[in-house]
């Protein structure tokens, strides 16, 4: 995993982990929990105290409530983030069949997403709470609004902090569940977005300006009346606010968001295999730098890729042009020996024709020829079959079909030849699965060949209703896994469908242009 | 699948002893053939190794029969028997080659020729057969 920038924070929770591994989460929760308590309790009391005068009894009232409902909070918060957090426990204390991709989403999406609840139920619940302290104080409605404002603040805020201190504590734990995770995990979509967090900083930063330029406005409009200052004041606030809100989501949308977002986009099309997206720098900040990498890194795995099918391709048709030439070596060499010896021992055969012995060792000795020249062919045929060259792919289909034990049938659509390396890959892709098939699907089972072509692509497909079987328990075959290989070499797509008792189908494509079809 | 050339058959004439030209790339083949032949009654006029030679000899010698291997150096036998069968007066071709039938697919039945015999198949009698 690529190493990252570990600051203070993150070697402290590392160790802690690292300690408690089995245990962790619910250490955090305890060191979570202890903070709240210790954070909230002077923000819901000191303002009581400060603002409003409140002493004696009805300030002990206050710290008793306020830490009743806090306790009362807490414990309830500790059992329902447990309770959320239930995947990553078990696979944390290791227990059987504990899975890491829950545990990772356990940890990325459920737990911030509780505790950010949590917090929103908190600021909510200080409504009740600020109506209790009008009732107990017989303070104004506009100096109870006040504290709301100041006490919900301060909450969001230390929520906020919370929520980020929580989220870099759960890091060990993710980077282990992350390591763990299955190749083709797709992550819930269900995470507190990039957009959701900026726009809760912009707005607490908002309120908190607020808040500032309110308080000033109204030390500075001392000389007109309490309605002419709250007039004024909110005028002066709301207009303050909305524009700093706007001038700041403006900003991080333009200059962040939306660069993500098509960084983003570029990436979900690399993925695709389209190797010519790119993403334009034009702000010379850390994000070009960014995409600077990302297109330079694009181009080299465009390249790579590039060669890698280029040199995959040779190697196919460098294999296939061996193979053609044993074949032919074979035809050449041996088997016009074998044949015409043969001819030679008919000749002396009939020569030797009043001789009964002798004509019975010729006999024997040219049946035995005949078997190596039968034998000798098969071979050559398996090496790399002469009707594929000269007659092309139906044809040497339907040769394959006549070698095989089972009932076959070829279907073709063609329209002329393929190219040799297509028609090479192909051939030998379906014998394998006429194999397999002669072997697998249970004797009386019917296997249908089709081969069919457009102008951008050719398909062949190879069918039994025979047994089937349970990919899932067998897997792919190396015979069958060789054709992948050898198919997409050429950019080309196989893959094997089978349930027990639906039969098996191999189902392949291969990349086409205009001037190819089938042969006839 | 036999096809008869278009032209004369060699039964034209039944005086005269039909001439064979044996094209094949292997000289040893082509001496085996050659004995073949002529105990099968036939007269061997000529040989040619490839199919530029197997043309020229049929030009200049006029066979009544082309015994012909597939396989050639410079061009397939398909593509000789289909320039023999344009002639005017073209000989009788049969084909022939070490391998398989089935290693031809379609192009067998589609060849302008006698018939097809597998060298390790062939023999006066099958010659004959074909030839008659």
């Amino acid at each position: 995993m690529e190493a990252e920038h570990a600051g203070l924070l993150d070697r402290l929770f590392e160790r802690l982990y690292r300690r408690t591994r089995s245990r962790y989460l619910d250490v955090l929760l305890a060191i979570n929990t202890a903070g709240v308590l210790l954070v909230v309790t002077p923000v819901y009391t000191i303002p009581g105290r400060v603002y409003f005068g409140l002493d004696g009894g009805e300030w002990l009232a206050l710290l008793a409530a306020s830490e009743a409902g806090q306790v009362l909070a807490a414990a309830c918060g500790v059992l329902i983030m447990r309770r959320r957090s239930a995947p990553l426990i078990r696979w944390l204390r290791g227990a059987p069949g504990a899975d890491a991709a829950a545990a990772w989403s356990s940890a990325v999406i459920d737990l911030p997403g509780t505790l950010v609840r949590g917090g929103v139920w908190c600021a909510v619940w200080t409504i009740p709470a600020s109506v209790h302290m009008k009732s107990i104080s017989g303070f104004s409605t506009p100096g109870i609004l006040m504290w709301s404002v100041v006490v919900s603040l301060f909450i969001a805020g230390a929520g906020l902090a919370d929520y980020l201190i929580f989220e870099r504590a759960l890091r060990p734990a993710v980077r282990e569940a992350f390591a763990a995770l299955p190749a083709d995990f797709e992550p819930p979509k269900r995470g507190l977005s990039l957009r959701t967090r900026l726009l809760t900083i912009l707005l607490l930063l908002s309120m908190f300006s607020a808040a500032f330029v309110s308080a000033i406005t109204m030390n500075s409009t001392r000389s007109l009346s309490l309605d002419g200052q709250m007039a004024v004041t909110l005028v002066t606030a709301l207009g303050f606010t909305l524009t700093l809100a706007l001038a700041l989501s403006l900003l991080v949308r333009e200059s962040v968001l939306t660069r993500i977002e098509t960084l983003r986009r570029a990436m979900w099309r690399v993925d695709r295999g389209e190797y010519d997206a790119r993403v334009l720098p034009f702000a010379g900040d850390e994000l070009d730098e960014l995409g600077f990498s990302f297109n330079q890194m694009v181009n080299r795995l465009g390249r790579h890729d590039e060669e890698l099918r280029e040199s995959r391709a040779r190697i196919v048709a460098a294999s296939d042009a061996g193979r053609r030439r044993v074949e032919r070596d074979l035809h050449d060499g041996a088997q016009q020996q074998l044949v015409t010896l043969r001819l030679q021992l008919g000749m002396a055969r009939q020569a030797a024709a009043s001789d009964p012995q002798m004509a019975a060792l010729l006999d024997e000795a040219r049946a035995g020829l005949s078997l190596a020249l039968e034998e000798l062919r098969d071979l050559a045929h398996g090496i790399y079959p002469a009707v594929l060259t000269t007659d092309g792919l139906p044809a040497a289909l339907e040769v394959a079909a006549e070698r095989c034990p089972l009932s076959v049938t070829v279907e073709s659509n063609g329209r002329g030849r393929l190219a040799p390396d297509v028609e090479a890959a192909v051939y030998f892709c379906c014998v394998e699965a006429l194999q397999n098939a002669a072997k697998h699907a249970g004797p009386g089972a019917h296997v249908r060949v089709r081969l069919e072509s457009d102008p951008s692509e050719f398909r062949f497909e190879v069918r039994d209703d025979g047994v089937g079987y349970d990919p899932a328990t067998l897997g792919t075959s190396a015979g069958m896994q060789n054709m992948a290989d050898r198919i997409g070499a050429l950019g080309g797509t196989l893959r094997v469908e089978s349930a027990p008792g639906a039969g098996t189908s191999v189902v392949g494509a291969m990349p086409s242009d205009e001037s190819q079809g089938l042969p006839r | 699948m036999i096809h008869r050339p278009h032209g004369a058959t060699l039964d034209d004439d039944p005086a005269m002893t039909k001439t064979v030209l044996i094209v094949d790339d292997h000289a040893g083949f082509r001496s085996i053939a050659t004995l073949l032949v002529q105990s099968a009654g036939y007269d061997v006029i000529g040989e040619a190794a490839d199919g530029a030679e197997a043309l020229a000899a049929v030009e200049q010698l006029h066979p009544d029969a082309v015994l012909l291997d597939v396989e050639l150096p410079d061009m397939t036998g398909f593509a000789v028997a289909e320039q023999l069968a344009a002639r005017a007066y073209p000989p009788a071709v049969v084909l022939i080659s070490g391998r398989r039938r089935t290693d031809f697919g379609a192009k067998l039945a589609e060849a302008p020729a006698l018939g097809f015999v597998a060298k390790d198949d062939l023999s006066e009698q099958r010659l004959v057969e074909l030839l008659r």
